[in-house]
């Protein structure tokens, strides 16, 4: 509780508060350490990108974060409470949709799963709260389906529905629209801002694609080096609601875009002469989106 | 109208060889005066006077200890399988006497089984789950610990409760596997009955078998035995019929997985 008096800003006290953390996968000869002393805040209704090259450990820094996993050192607060383990507060869309789905269960049951047994939601209540969450993804039609039975946009958005049923103040998302193709992932870039208007949600959103930062967050935390650790932490000014058009096409627009892939070319393995062989995942440079 | 069309052309498909192989059987056997081979027109009549005559005393038996046999082995299976397949420690420590124990075969207990159950149903159900609830068992256990790690931590962000985590995420996923292993369990369950029924019985569609061979009633025996192959076989249908009710969704899963991915 001291600690925390450290991170507190102008802009109150943050939502979601990363403390030097750092992780390390193994022990002894094959310890490997991914992330090292990462430390950042969130604030209410902010919505701020990760971005690191593929391999820089974002996953293993969102798991961290979500108190799915203990980390090596440091820690994390939601509000005031320190993570140990998954907060109520927290909801999580995860980078593999077709994987994070019960492909046993209808849309539907899916998205009233996580609310099932909560003290004072009748059924009918758990019911209305998917149908509203499916309607603002758009799915209200698709309830009774099986997530194998739609496509990998669609079930990208029964993920959020299910997240946004679940009423987080934070949500938490791993590359979310990594594998979905262009146009939908543009539509879904527009969906992320829509149900953060209507949700207010605060929204932590992990990317390798620079453009989608910028167009989605008010501040991009940018990742890299080895161990993983934040290079800069750029603000994004662009004014809002923003367009997939013109938004994009503004020199601002551009010239962020450009700032942060230098900052993250500029750790990159690859560039460095010590680099090894071995990490040839993080030599992949990120997309240019 | 195609679907019907389709339906009874699968149909067709399957009832064919029986039917010509019941006919070349029929035909080859009619003057048969062999004592070993009895024409077929005699098992038949065999066979409708044992279903009418010994129904309640030996055909009923032999189902209702199968039918108990399976249902104990699977409640046993699945049940042991789920405390095994979620508690990593205790799987690590009961792994090899459970893969010395299952390659015993399940008739080998016999002597045993007689010794403590006598040769009342009680020592033919106690067979019955001890050879057939290992694929059980194992089966569950495999499938449980082959869940995606991200439907675990899907379960954990969102904390689903521990019922609901149990019955609505871990049996579910497993579910394809354990099925098949019951499966597994069907078939063995009725080898394990006849055999059963084999040693000092006194019912049963294979004591039939025993006491009409031994008294040189052959088709009484064949008849038994064609009574058998039509229990298994619908016990196999009764079978398909469940499965394909509880894995739609996963015949769905795999038919986008081998179709349309993008
Ligand atoms: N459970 C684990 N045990 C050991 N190493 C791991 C484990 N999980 C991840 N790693 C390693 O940590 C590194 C970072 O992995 P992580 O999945 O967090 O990267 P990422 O940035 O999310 O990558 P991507 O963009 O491909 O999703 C990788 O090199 C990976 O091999
Ligand atoms: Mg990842």
């Amino acid at each position: 509780m001291t600690e925390i008096t450290a991170t507190r800003s102008k802009t109150g006290l943050p939502t979601l508060t990363a403390q030097a953390l750092s992780k390390t996968y193994g022990s002894g000869q094959n310890a490997r350490q991914v992330l090292g002393d990462i430390s950042f805040d969130v604030y209410d209704h902010e919505t701020v990108c990760i971005v690191g090259p593929s391999g820089a450990g974002k996953t293993t820094l969102l798991r961290c974060l979500a108190g799915l996993m203990p980390s090596t050192s440091g820690s994390v607060y939601i509000g005031t409470e320190k993570v140990v383990g998954p907060p109520r507060r927290m909801a999580v869309v995860f980078q593999d949709y077709s994987r994070s789905l019960m492909p046993w269960m209808t849309v539907e049951a899916n998205v009233e799963l996580p609310l099932r047994g909560r003290p004072g939601l009748t059924a009918a209540d758990r019911r209305h709260r998917a149908q509203t969450a499916l309607a603002s993804v758009g799915l209200e039609n698709s309830a009774k389906l099986h997530p194998w039975q739609l496509s990998g946009g669609m079930q990208q958005r029964v993920a959020i529905a299910r997240a946004l049923a679940y009423e987080p103040d934070v949500l938490l998302m791993d590359e979310p629209f990594a594998s979905v193709d262009a146009q939908t992932r543009s539509d879904l870039e527009d969906l992320t801002h829509t149900i953060k208007a209507k949700y207010g949600v605060t929204i932590l959103l992990v990317t390798h694609d620079i453009s989608e930062s910028v167009y989605l967050a008010d501040r991009v935390i940018v990742l890299s080096g080895t161990p993983t650790s934040v290079t800069e932490i750029v603000p994004i000014d662009l004014p809002s609601p923003r367009d997939q058009i013109t938004t994009k096409s503004t020199p601002e627009f551009a010239e962020l875009r450009g700032r942060i892939l230098g900052l993250v070319r500029r750790h990159q393995p690859a560039t460095t002469s010590t680099a090894e062989p071995a990490n040839g995942s993080l030599m992949k440079g990120p997309d240019l989106g | 109208m195609k679907t019907t069309l389709g339906k009874s052309t699968a149909l067709l498909t399957e009832v064919w060889l029986p039917i010509v192989a019941l006919a070349a059987w029929w035909i080859l056997s009619n003057k048969s005066t062999s004592l070993y081979f009895p024409p077929l027109s005699r098992i038949f009549s065999k066979v409708g006077e044992v279903v009418t005559t010994r129904f309640a005393s030996d055909i009923l038996p032999s189902l209702q200890n199968l039918g108990a046999g399976l249902c104990i082995s699977v409640i046993i299976g699945v049940a042991c399988g789920l405390l095994l397949g979620l508690v990593p420690p205790l799987y690590s420590a009961f792994q090899p006497l459970l893969e010395f124990m299952r390659a015993i075969p399940g008739v080998a207990l016999l002597p045993i089984a007689l010794f403590l159950f006598g040769i009342g149903s009680d020592m033919k159900v106690a067979i019955i789950v001890f050879g057939a609830f290992w694929p059980v068992l194992m089966n569950t256990i495999d499938g449980i610990r082959g869940i995606d790690v991200l439907i675990k931590d899907v379960s954990r962000s969102y904390s689903i409760k521990p019922w609901d985590h149990l019955t609505r995420i871990v049996l579910p996923a497993a579910s394809p596997q354990i099925i098949a292993g019951i499966r597994i369990s069907v078939s063995l369950g009725v080898i394990l009955i006849v055999a059963s029924e084999y040693i000092a019985s006194t019912e049963g569609i294979g004591y039939i078998q025993l006491l009409s061979a031994r008294q040189y009633q052959m088709d009484v025996m064949w008849a038994a035995l064609l009574l058998l192959g039509v229990l298994g076989y619908l016990s196999n249908v009764l079978f398909r019929v469940v499965e394909h009710r509880l894995l739609r969704w996963h015949r769905g899963l795999r038919g986008t997985d081998l179709g349309g991915q993008k």
